[in-house]
């Protein structure tokens, strides 16, 4: 085509796009330029022009040919391979001699068009969702392959919708406040986390940011990217913690916070139903499935667990994870499955709940209206979810046992009147329990009650005493009980008789490190010891003096009547000693009297 | 058996029984009869050391009673030649013991006395 090999060279290398088009307008030949732009030399130029600029070059291709017109300008917009329009102004010449018309794209084509494909590749390649839109009617006017493969909408479906359309209802209102004043931005302004709608029916979590598109004018451009997934994981970990709190409260309720678990994932996981059923007996019962149908709920209340149980009863009964992608199919759910699909439940994934002593003690299971296998993510998340769950229940059970016992404690100390202690050794500080305040008088309070300060309330004269038998027991290893009996002085400085017993925790040295024990105020006890002692003696006196003061008359009457009867004595002797025989009875029945009466003037004094 | 028979019991019914049942088993024609440890040991220590006595003892008597008596007679030597029968309407085991420790004593009679006790001591 060009004989000046310099000529050539120069054409061919130059920065603006250089073609050589036929009379009848197709390329024969093209600069390295315009190869790269075009592709291909033997093509028709009208074919890379937009529609609408085709009639004017051709009005243009008769006029260059007419005489002493061998120059024209023009304007037209080129669709790329690649798919990108760039507009180029052409400076056209007509070759009479060669009879082809010399195309020169002014004004440093290269850089635009390299410009152009720099921002196409930026747009269309990018890995997150660039919709384009009209700023005014809100219409779709662009978008990258990541769009197309996030969304599920095909291109042609995209440029049909407005840019309202992919929000949800909810999320419009604030898209839209928040994109008016985008016109000013001329880099990607952040609009926020709104909720998309994929094809499929499903939400999408996208970190919107919005700016004026550079292409364009009056178009717009949103920034999108796909955090839904990192948005469930953020979402499930606020519901784990919220949980977690919920049931470290001191009387956590397993019912309330169960069922705000299973809402709470629910919420995270829009298709799945999720259910907590406990296992006592080898039969399930409903825990916690708010959202599974009631007619479902009472029909496997109390269902007996076993190999063909559906999901939940077959992993109670197996001890494993039990996943059912189709119900309608699964032999696991033969007897069962009548009861599920027709409320809408096609697939469901159990996973048993085991205690600390390995026995199976509920199953947490995911129910989905379609038939469906669980992905690598959704395991972990299923895994995780029952991991909690079981957490829940091991720690409502420690909890229980914990408030039973601090129950039991806090009773003890209401119900008993001696004063219980708890002497943390190593710190120096006892814990009185509420009956010393209530014995002795002394208010309760979380200062530091050291053994210096209880020293202070033993009688002096019994101090020595008491605290050498505490020495010499603290510093016997093998000896864990203490006593002693010693005077306390009461907060209304009066002092009782108490009994202290004490059992020591010691340490694998045998170092005492804890002292838990009870102070006893035995003043009554024995003082009443006392007086039935008391009452014991006067009453042996009593009984002494009685017995003896009976017996000397009897005995004298029994002396007499021996006398009478075997002595053979004269009658006259007889009727003497009858008359002592009477003396002694009346003696008799004077004692008796008397014991009698003094025995009436005790029970006098007791009461 | 001895020179002489002493009753001393503050009882003077007993007094009177057991004078009347000496003298039926033969014990004694005429025993004396003292109301009290106080009256017995004046009436000892007034008699000749030689003579043989019988004492029939009441222990729980106003003055002087049966125990301290015995105690001053031990000390004053006054225990030889005496034959001690310890009657007694107590009930208390302790009397009992001290009764049997007691070297000069002879025998515990337990009220009521009666014809058939007295009796036994002779045959003893």
């Amino acid at each position: 085509m060009l004989k000046n090999y310099t000529v050539q060279n120069v054409l061919n290398n130059s920065s603006d796009v250089i073609l050589f088009i036929s009379e009848e307008g197709d390329i024969i030949w093209a600069n390295k330029l315009g190869l790269e732009l075009f592709e291909s030399e033997t093509i028709a130029f009208t074919d890379t022009m937009l529609e609408d600029d085709i009639p004017e070059f051709e009005q243009l291709l008769t006029k260059i040919k007419q005489p002493k017109n061998t120059n024209e300008l023009f304007s037209c917009r080129h669709q790329l391979e690649s798919g990108i329009t760039i507009s180029l102004k052409w400076s056209l010449g007509w070759d009479s001699d060669k009879r082809y018309i010399i195309c020169l794209a002014a004004g440093g084509t290269k850089s635009i068009v390299e410009e152009k494909l720099r921002y196409h590749y930026i747009f269309q390649k990018d890995p997150s969702p660039k919709i384009k839109y009209d700023s005014k009617t809100l219409k779709i006017i662009d978008l990258n392959d990541a769009a197309i493969s996030v969304y599920g909408y095909s291109k042609e479906e995209f440029l049909d919708m407005t840019v309202k359309d992919i929000f949800v209802e909810d999320s419009v209102f604030d898209f839209l406040k928040g994109q008016r004043g985008l016109s000013e931005k001329h880099f990607p302004y952040h609009l926020g986390v709104f909720t998309h709608h994929h094809k499929d029916g499903t939400n999408l979590i996208m970190d919107v940011s919005g700016g004026m598109s550079s292409s364009i004018e009056e178009s717009m451009m949103l920034y999108c990217v796909d955090i839904t997934e990192s948005h469930k994981t953020l979402q499930f970990e606020r519901l784990e913690r919220r949980i977690m709190e919920q049931a470290m409260e001191i009387a956590p309720d397993l019912n309330k916070i169960l069922e705000n678990y299973v809402l709470g994932l629910e919420q995270i996981f829009p298709d799945m139903k999720a259910s907590i059923l406990s296992v006592k007996d080898n039969k399930i019962y409903n825990l916690a499935c708010p959202n599974l149908p009631q007619i479902y709920k009472q029909a496997i209340e109390g269902a007996t667990i076993g190999p063909k149980g559906g999901s939940c009863g077959t992993a109670a009964f197996l001890n494993k994870r039990v996943i059912v992608s189709d119900i309608s199919t699964d032999p696991l759910w033969e007897d069962y499955k009548a009861l599920a699909l027709p409320v809408g439940l096609a697939a469901c994934w159990s996973q048993p709940i085991f205690n600390s002593e390995k026995n199976v003690i509920a199953t947490f299971a995911n129910y989905y209206a379609t038939p469906r296998k669980p992905t690598h993510k959704e395991l972990l998340f299923f895994e995780r979810s029952s991991s909690l769950v079981s957490i829940i229940l091991e720690n409502y059970r420690n909890s229980m046992a914990i408030r039973s016992r601090n129950q039991l404690y806090k009773y003890v100390h209401q119900a008993t009147n001696d004063a219980i202690y708890d002497y943390d050794f190593i710190n120096d500080n006892i814990k009185w329990g509420q009956s010393f305040q209530r014995r002795f008088g002394y208010p309760i309070s979380n200062d530091i009650y050291s053994l210096e300060r209880w020293k202070k309330i033993v009688h002096p004269e019994d101090l020595t005493l008491v605290f050498d038998s505490l020495n010499l027991f603290l510093n016997n290893s093998s000896e864990n009980r203490w006593t002693a009996q010693y005077r306390l002085k009461k907060a209304d400085s009066t002092y009782v008789f108490v009994e202290a017993m004490a059992l020591a925790v010691r340490d694998s040295e045998g170092s005492v490190t804890r002292i838990i024990g009870v102070l006893t105020d035995i003043s009554e006890k024995l003082a009443y010891v006392k007086t039935v002692e008391e009452q014991n003696t006067r009453l042996r006196e009593i009984a002494w003096d009685q017995s003896h003061s009976v017996r000397v008359p009897v005995a004298r009457l029994m002396g007499l009547i021996d006398l009478i009867k075997n002595g053979n004595i004269p009658m006259a002797e007889k009727e003497d000693l009858l008359t002592d025989v009477l003396d002694s009875a009346q003696e008799v029945d004077k004692v008796i009297k008397c014991i009698s009466l003094k025995t009436n003037s005790h029970k006098e004094t007791e009461k | 058996m001895s020179d002489k028979v002493l009753i001393i019991d503050d009882d003077a019914v007993i007094r009177k029984i057991l004078a009347r049942m000496l003298q039926i088993t033969g014990i004694a024609k005429e025993p004396i009869n003292l109301v009290d440890g106080l009256e017995a040991y004046n009436y000892l220590i007034s008699e000749e050391k030689s003579i043989k006595y019988t004492l029939f003892l009441d222990i729980n008597m106003p003055n002087m009673n049966g125990w301290q008596l015995l105690e001053r007679l031990k000390s004053e030597n006054l225990l030889d030649n005496k034959l001690i029968y310890i009657i007694t309407s107590s009930v208390d085991h302790k009397d009992y013991q001290k009764a049997e420790a007691n070297p000069h004593i002879t025998s515990v009679i337990t009220k009521p006395v009666t014809l058939a006790k007295l009796k036994a001591l002779v045959t003893k």
